[in-house]
């Protein structure tokens, strides 16, 4: 039954899952199951290229699905479902973000070891490329959500241009510097030879 | 093929064309981007976090009725903004129609209705995360404050006047009263949805409610001086996007 319903959930099309949403709205109790499943590996790689500590991605993602079902009844039906999920899990970071910064604000540092970090470019292991992760944390808030939405997420432009409210020619604004920067970093990687090829 | 193209390309996420390969094979960044964002660490979330996950959601699973449609909050809306407007008119009498030169109050009025027309389609939009804006909430807010009064300079002189404040204080009031009046409905429909900004929806509604009686000052007040209207009649707008701001809707 998991396997089957796994499979299920992976094979979701858009349309299906509208089809899901519907059922979720009219109760059906197998809708969180499906929903749940062909939704959360998206949202959690959304997560966790968002903040530093897994446990914290995986807190984030459990506000996400109690705020999605809380406000189930905005969904309209036959709207496009990603766009709708992506713009309250966006939200979610946010206060997520606020909520943090509002008690490291309260907090009393003590001296520690550092631990070392996972979000600095890799300067141990030059000639390797940087990990998506590491090179997502060098980008501006603004354009690593254009490009986690766009890469991670799986959206579309029109999509992230709705979650984000915002217009697709912002996207794509944002998404093309990203992309530039993105390349300059993996530029300026120790052990990386001379650019080439570059137009 | 050049590496700005092969942006477009990376953003449309579909597969990549023979030339965007053949490119990606002839430059080294190009190459490094791509694979990096392709090649990624997908570990799949563990079958323990997705029953974590799933039991909250069945366990308080009941029937919920979706928001009505688009066209229907539209209409709400602007019929709420119209009756205030409408009953503002009534109860002050519209004396300017008979004194302000048509040109000027006809496309001061229109400036208001497009704006409340605007804030209105703003609003449902707003009411559904994931919708497609025609323009951002927040450009939009900001657009708005700006554009208004620059209608009024455009069109209206600034004048000399005895008891400006005292006038004003009549006007401000009379405005203030209809939009606190609009707020009380406007809000109620308007939190069934809104729920990723309340602030920016809080503002939308505030200054929907501000304009409804600024609107309705406009037909009533007969006063040409500009700031008269900049500060009497287009500051209960203002005052109602900040009232807005700290009423901010709670879903």
């Amino acid at each position: 039954m998991e396997t089957v319903l796994a499979e299920r959930s992976a094979r979701l099309r858009p349309l299906d899952l509208n089809h899901w949403m519907g059922r979720y709205q009219d109760a059906d109790p197998e809708a969180p199951r499906v929903l749940v499943r062909a939704l959360t590996p998206g949202l959690l790689r959304f997560f966790r290229c968002h903040v530093a500590r897994k446990e914290e991605a995986d807190d984030l993602l459990q506000e996400t699905w109690l705020r999605i079902h809380r406000v189930r009844h905005t969904y309209r039906r036959g709207e496009p479902v990603l766009p709708w999920v992506y713009a309250i899990a966006l939200r979610v970071r946010v206060d997520g973000y606020r909520r943090t910064s509002r008690i490291a604000r309260h907090e009393t540092p003590v001296e520690v070891f550092p631990e070392p970090s996972s979000r600095g470019l890799n300067l141990e292991r030059p000639g390797v490329l940087p990990e998506f992760e590491t090179l997502m944390a060098q980008l501006p808030d603004s354009q690593r959500e254009v490009v986690t939405l766009l890469k991670v997420g799986g959206l579309t432009l029109e999509e992230v241009a709705r979650a984000t409210s915002s217009t697709v020619g912002a996207v794509k604004q944002k998404a093309h510097r990203a992309y530039d920067k993105l390349r300059s970093l993996l530029q300026a990687a120790p052990g990386r030879p001379a650019k080439s090829g570059a137009k | 093929m050049t590496c700005r193209q092969i942006n477009s390309e990376l953003s449309r996420g579909e597969e990549l064309t023979p030339k965007a390969h053949d490119h990606l094979l002839a430059c080294r960044p190009c190459r490094e981007l791509f694979s990096t964002l392709d090649d990624r660490d997908d570990a799949p979330p563990s079958a323990a976090l997705l029953a974590r996950l799933e039991s909250p959601l069945r366990r308080n699973l009941v029937p919920v009725a979706p928001l009505a449609s688009t066209t229907r909050y539209f209409a709400g809306l602007l019929v709420i903004f119209l009756l205030v407007v409408a009953l503002g008119a009534y109860l002050t009498r519209p004396f300017a129609l008979f004194v302000v030169p048509p040109l000027q109050l006809g496309t001061l009025l229109a400036a208001l209705a497009l704006s409340a027309a605007l804030l209105v389609d703003s609003l449902v939009r707003q009411m559904t995360p994931g919708s497609r804006h025609r323009i951002p909430p927040r450009v939009l807010a900001v657009a708005l404050s700006v554009l208004l009064p620059l209608v009024a300079v455009s069109l209206f002189h600034v004048h000399r006047e005895r008891n400006f404040c005292l006038r004003g204080w009549a006007c401000f009031w009379v405005g203030l009263a209809l939009a606190a009046f609009a707020v009380l409905p406007l809000g109620l429909l308007v939190r069934r949805g809104a729920i990723l900004s309340p602030r920016l929806a809080g503002v939308a509604t505030g200054m929907l409610a501000g304009l409804a009686g600024a609107t309705a000052l406009q037909l009533h007040c007969p006063n040409l001086n500009l700031l008269h209207i900049l500060v009497w009649h287009l500051g209960v707008v203002a005052l109602g996007a900040m009232g807005g701001l700290a009423l901010r809707w709670k879903y």
